[in-house]
């Protein structure tokens, strides 16, 4: 028996997936509770959140669940390997049996993805990529209203690199303006709080 | 028979002469001098953005006496700036938190030795909590129609009877200028005095809005439609530590609804830090409370 959690937030998606996952006996949806139980291990979770703020979550490598990903963002190949040890990506319109077929793969410790949704970071940039740790640091801190001069003295930085890394946040961010920027953090999960 | 007009301005005269009796000139930048607030005999509270240097501050009195000053306190995301002298020389402003929309008000400024300006107008908003062109989160805030010349910022907004309403700036706005109500400023002004600076609630969290489903919102007996999905814990942090999981939605904290990061932002204010709040989650479906020590955000 294959035991997935589905860690999505839509109640519509949720239903869908586990609609879809039912054809498959062997396949077992768990709900989020079990997971605090040690004896229900959990073997492959699906996600529909971004991915750019899992790639700032600290991954359990204890954990030997593998993360699929149903997404229409494109994912940089590199990161996952170094987050994540079994991953797989499916765009959001994936078929019961692609589905069935990747929770499968994952659950014998493959790495599942759809091409076109796949890329290396040499050939392509990563256009929204996530923010550095730097820039999320220097995030939080303008969501406290701090000027740039101010940011560089409390980080011990030049104010000259905090231009930089404000604007490197703005283009990641894809926002003009400091509230945009802390407004798109906050819901985007990247700042602490 | 007396002229209502003239009673009338005089009762406008009247206002500016009580304001004006704590408001007092702030030279902490180049060239042009702001205003600044009596907060205590000692104490001056005024706009931080007009505060560009830390030496050679200087605060004019009424009397045109010129005192110099240290900074006491900064809240940069506030736009509030606490100086402090070495004499207790000053009258503290009476405040006021009695604001109306309508309100008959008066912006005052002592931007120069030449004495008290003002401009007058009547409260057409009291709006909040807003995000402010520097990125910090105001709680409340005061739209007037006075006019913001130039160094009123720091500067208070009274009421027809020369109490203090709010502290007026041009720093948090791109254009325009607006009003820190007197209560939050004070608030921080406290703070201020006491620690140099505003401390912030941390709860070690990140999260991202989700939808809370029609059936659960009965469940919850909340209303509101979204909630915050916790997506990473700090490791041995406040949430952690109190209990909380990856995978809660936050809905309320000490029965506020949380249903966006502003909100959040907005219940861990300086007073939560180091104390116990019970931090409402929706755990697979079902509603739980979990308390949780405040921890500080650096």
């Amino acid at each position: 028996m294959i035991r997935v959690l589905l860690n999505v937030s839509s109640p519509a998606l949720r239903a869908g997936l586990r609609a879809l996952l039912s054809s498959d006996k062997t396949i077992k949806v768990v709900a989020a509770p079990d997971l605090l139980d040690e004896q229900n291990e959990v073997d492959v979770i699906i996600t529909s959140t971004s991915f750019v703020s899992l790639l700032n979550h600290e991954t359990d490598s204890a954990s030997s669940a593998g993360i699929l990903f149903l997404s229409d963002d494109q994912l940089n190949v590199q990161e996952m390997k170094r987050l994540y040890r079994v991953w797989g990506i499916l765009p959001t319109d994936s078929s019961a049996e692609e589905l069935n077929a990747a929770i499968h793969a994952l659950s014998q410790g493959l790495v599942v993805g759809t091409p076109t949704l796949l890329f290396e970071s040499e050939s392509e940039p990563l256009e929204r990529g996530p923010l550095t740790e730097r820039e999320t640091e220097v995030l939080g801190l303008l969501s406290n209203g701090l000027a740039n001069k101010q940011i560089a003295l409390s980080l011990g930085i030049s104010e000259h690199t905090v231009k930089f890394h404000v604007s490197s946040i703005y283009t990641k961010l894809n926002v003009t303006n400091r509230t945009e920027a802390v407004r798109a953090g906050l819901r985007g999960g990247w700042v602490a709080l | 028979m007396t002229n209502p007009l003239t009673d009338f301005s005089k009762g406008l005269t009247s206002a500016v002469e009580k304001g004006g009796a704590s408001t007092l000139v702030v030279d902490a930048r180049k060239r042009y001098p702001a205003s600044g607030i009596a907060y205590a005999e000692d104490l001056v509270l005024t706009a931080d953005h007009v505060v560009t240097r830390e030496e050679d501050i200087k605060v004019l009195l009424p009397d045109g006496k010129s005192l110099a000053a240290t900074v006491a306190g900064r809240d940069p995301g506030s736009d509030l700036a606490l100086l402090r002298l070495a004499e207790k020389v000053l009258t503290p402003a009476k405040t006021s938190s009695d604001v109306k929309v309508g309100q008959l008000v008066l912006a005052l400024g002592r931007p120069n030795s030449a004495g008290m300006q003002a401009s007058w107008g009547i409260v057409t908003a009291i709006a909040g909590p807003a995000r402010t062109h520097r990125g910090g989160l105001l709680d409340e805030y005061i739209q007037t129609e006075t006019t913001p010349y130039p160094g009123f910022s720091g500067g208070p907004l009274v009421n027809t009877e020369g109490e203090v309403l709010g502290l007026n700036t041009s720093g948090l706005t791109r254009g325009s200028s607006l009003t820190i109500p007197a209560k939050g400023a004070w608030r921080i002004a406290e703070a201020l005095a006491k620690h140099g600076s505003v401390k912030r609630g941390y709860l070690g969290v990140r999260t991202q809005p989700a939808e809370i489903p029609e059936a659960t919102r009965k469940v919850l007996k909340r209303e509101q439609s979204t909630g915050l999905l916790v997506m990473w814990l700090e490791e041995n942090g406040p949430a952690q530590t109190g209990g909380l999981f990856v995978g809660d939605t936050l809905v309320a904290i000490n029965g506020q609804p949380i249903s966006d990061p502003d909100d959040l932002f907005s219940a861990l204010n300086s007073d939560t830090v180091g104390k116990v709040v019970a931090v409402e989650v929706l755990r697979g479906g079902k509603p739980e409370s979990v308390n949780v020590t405040v921890g500080e955000r650096k």
